[in-house]
């Protein structure tokens, strides 16, 4: 036994063979190399008939993006501008092309979203809304879980999914400790943070909102076919699956985490003196509700005509015309690089689709196979739900989709199907903590074990594939999409 | 008399265990120092993670990231009341203190500053899955523990 001082102790002994310590230092770096050589070899190789040497250096750019995007290697965003830097200097598209797909609409529009999200957040609007919804299911403990479940759920058609899920940590951390609930003990713990984030995931697709992801894809499909699906359009395809979904969320988790507790009054009690701590909603709070509820009309009404984007910005200006926020709110409150992310894949999505790399890959692989429609679908579902479990699910939407409309067209698929095939179920990441942001939050609690996810997340993603498809075959044709 | 350090976290904690382990100290008469580590390790993981994949802003990053530190503060004065109520109720001398920092790190420091004959640590059981979350510190405290060391399953 060797004493050890306090002097020793700061000093880190790696105990491991050194073979293992050698390997496991210089892995980054082996893994670029082989990134690189991966991506040498592509450019390199002859060309296969049917694709032309620029598809074929679109297909090594992409498959490079699509390895970083997937190991997370680098941070997505800067996966992002290796392919909007790649794509010009390997001929794949002109440079002023390229950094013009910075400034697509989409990309703007998830700004304004953003910006209009963190207005709501800085003022306290979206804590008070979501209290006031909250308070009226505090009749049982049953009756707050479907509280928990649907007040982020409905919040998240109208801001960010992460953000409502940040928003609520405090206040279900709070009703925790109101019950003296402790980890590893409380199952109403677990369905407390399990009801919030799955709210916030599955109300996540039902709008643009949402998810940027929604967005992205839309700006994919508009800059490979030309076609697009409005706000209302979107909801009114979307909206069902959601509702139905939440019905299956709720009794999976009353199922799987049986309630100790009946009596949730001291709960109720903390929610009642939360909004009493907020008294009156201020001035602002009101003028952010009015501009964010004309906006919310405007999309619904006139965003096809008016452009999705102009409408989100003209909030956000309205917004600093009355001084209801400041820049240095909205740069708090901003990740800045998502414009760089979803910038970065719009790029990478037109460059192979333009250059019909797209079109190879979906030849050499899928349309090879004898696939009817409704199979096609079902995979594409599949790989989307499972494949956002591991990685962003925007990086799922670029990755997909564009492979996805090339094939969608060969199969006489209407696009906006295969859109919607990649786009809504990337949003279902019910199962790992790294999924989405709702579940990392909800897991960083601590009462929440990775094996609970894993059970009632792979459930809920079978069953989110079953009714996706239902809904499509079923109802879709009702709206004109059919497949 | 023998010291005992017993080393807790967030991720790594459980009832019987902790029962366990103040059990030893009473056979071997120790005196038990129970050490909750507040791990930063694993919500500096996922906050990073969010920043990069949900695209969180800073305010909201810093503001979820004290709220979690809040909670896992709370969490382990909770624990450590336990720790202290049972000790006591068994007859044994026992300390209980708070650090913050890596897990691995803040316990062998306790075992130095303590001059421990015997560290207790709880490893729950985890999947694959959870080991690549929640790290392998376990391990790596397993290999450079200085003196015995025990590890009761929770």
């Amino acid at each position: 036994m060797i004493p050890l001082s306090p002097e020793t102790a700061r000093v880190k002994v790696d105990a491991r063979p050194l073979g293992i310590v050698v390997l496991s230092r210089s892995a980054r770096i082996f893994a670029f190399i082989a990134i690189a050589l991966l991506f040498w070899a592509i450019v390199s190789w002859p060309t296969p008939k049917g694709l032309t040497p620029i598809g074929q250096r679109a297909l090594a750019i992409f498959v490079v993006s699509l390895i970083l995007w997937v190991s997370q290697l680098l941070p997505l965003a800067i996966t992002s501008l290796f392919a909007i830097v790649a794509l010009p200097m390997m001929g794949v598209m002109d440079k002023a092309k390229a950094y013009s797909l910075f400034g697509n609409e989409a990309v703007f529009f998830i700004m304004g979203a953003f910006i209009l999200a963190a207005a709501m957040v800085k003022s306290g609007l979206s804590s008070r809304v979501a209290l006031f919804f909250l308070k009226r299911f505090g009749g049982g403990a049953r009756q707050l879980i479907l509280g928990l479940l649907l007040v982020p759920a409905f919040m998240a058609f109208w801001m960010p999914e992460h953000a409502v899920a940040a928003m609520l940590f405090p206040i279900t951390l709070e009703i925790i400790h109101s019950l003296e609930l402790r980890p590893g003990q409380s199952a109403f713990a677990k369905s407390v943070f399990l009801a919030a984030a799955y709210g916030a995931i599955i109300g996540g697709v039902a709008t643009f909102l949402g998810g940027a992801r929604n967005p992205l894809a839309i700006a994919i499909l508009r800059q490979t076919t030309g076609q697009s699906i409005g706000f209302l359009e979107w909801m009114v395809a979307v909206v069902p699956t959601v509702l139905i979904l939440l019905v299956v969320a709720y009794f999976l988790i009353l199922y799987f985490f049986k309630s100790e507790i009946t009596d949730i009054s001291r709960a109720s009690a903390v929610l009642e003196a939360r909004i009493k701590e907020l008294g009156k909603p201020t001035v602002e709070e009101r003028m952010i509700g009015l501009i964010m509820l004309i906006a919310i009309v405007c999309w619904i009404t006139i965003g096809k005509a008016v452009g999705l984007a102009n409408i989100a910005i003209t909030a956000v200006v309205l917004m600093f015309v009355f001084k209801l926020v400041s820049w240095k709110d909205i740069e708090d409150y901003v990740n800045w690089g998502v414009i760089l992310m979803y910038g970065g894949a719009i790029a990478l999505g037109f460059g192979v689709e333009s250059t019909n790399a797209a079109g190879w890959v979906a030849k050499s692989t899928v349309l090879s196979w004898s696939l009817s429609p409704l199979m096609l679908i079902t995979i594409i579902v599949t790989l989307s739900i499972f494949l956002t479990e591991g990685i962003s699910n925007a990086a799922v939407v670029a990755i997909l989709l564009p492979l996805g409309i090339t094939v969608a067209n060969s199969f006489g698929i209407d696009p906006k199907v295969m859109t919607l095939a990649v786009a809504v179920p990337s949003g279902m990441a019910y199962m790992l903590p790294m999924g989405t942001p709702a579940n990392a939050i909800a897991f960083s609690s601590g009462f929440i074990k990775v094996k609970d996810m894993v059970k009632i997340g792979f459930i809920l993603n079978i069953i989110s594939i079953i009714v996706f498809m239902v809904v499509a075959k079923v109802y879709w044709p009702l709206l004109g999409l059919k497949f | 008399m023998i010291n005992v350090v017993l080393a807790l976290s967030t991720f790594e904690a459980g009832a019987e265990a902790i029962a366990s382990a103040i059990e030893f100290s009473r056979v071997k008469e120790a005196k038990l120092f129970a050490v909750f580590v507040l791990d930063s390790t694993v919500p500096t993981a996922i906050f990073d993670k969010l920043t990069d994949i949900g695209f969180i802003g800073e305010k909201p990053g810093a503001e979820l990231e004290s709220a979690v530190s809040a909670e896992y503060r709370r969490q382990a004065a909770a624990t450590l009341v336990e720790v202290k109520q049972a000790a006591d109720a068994t007859g044994v001398d026992c300390e209980v203190e708070v650090a913050e920092g890596d897990f691995v790190d803040k316990s062998l420091e306790a075992v130095a500053r303590h001059s421990a004959d015997t560290l207790i640590i709880v490893r729950t059981r985890k999947s694959f899955l959870s080991r690549l979350l929640t790290g392998t510190g376990m391990e790596n405290l397993i290999r450079q523990a200085p003196c015995e060391i025990k590890v009761f399953e929770a």
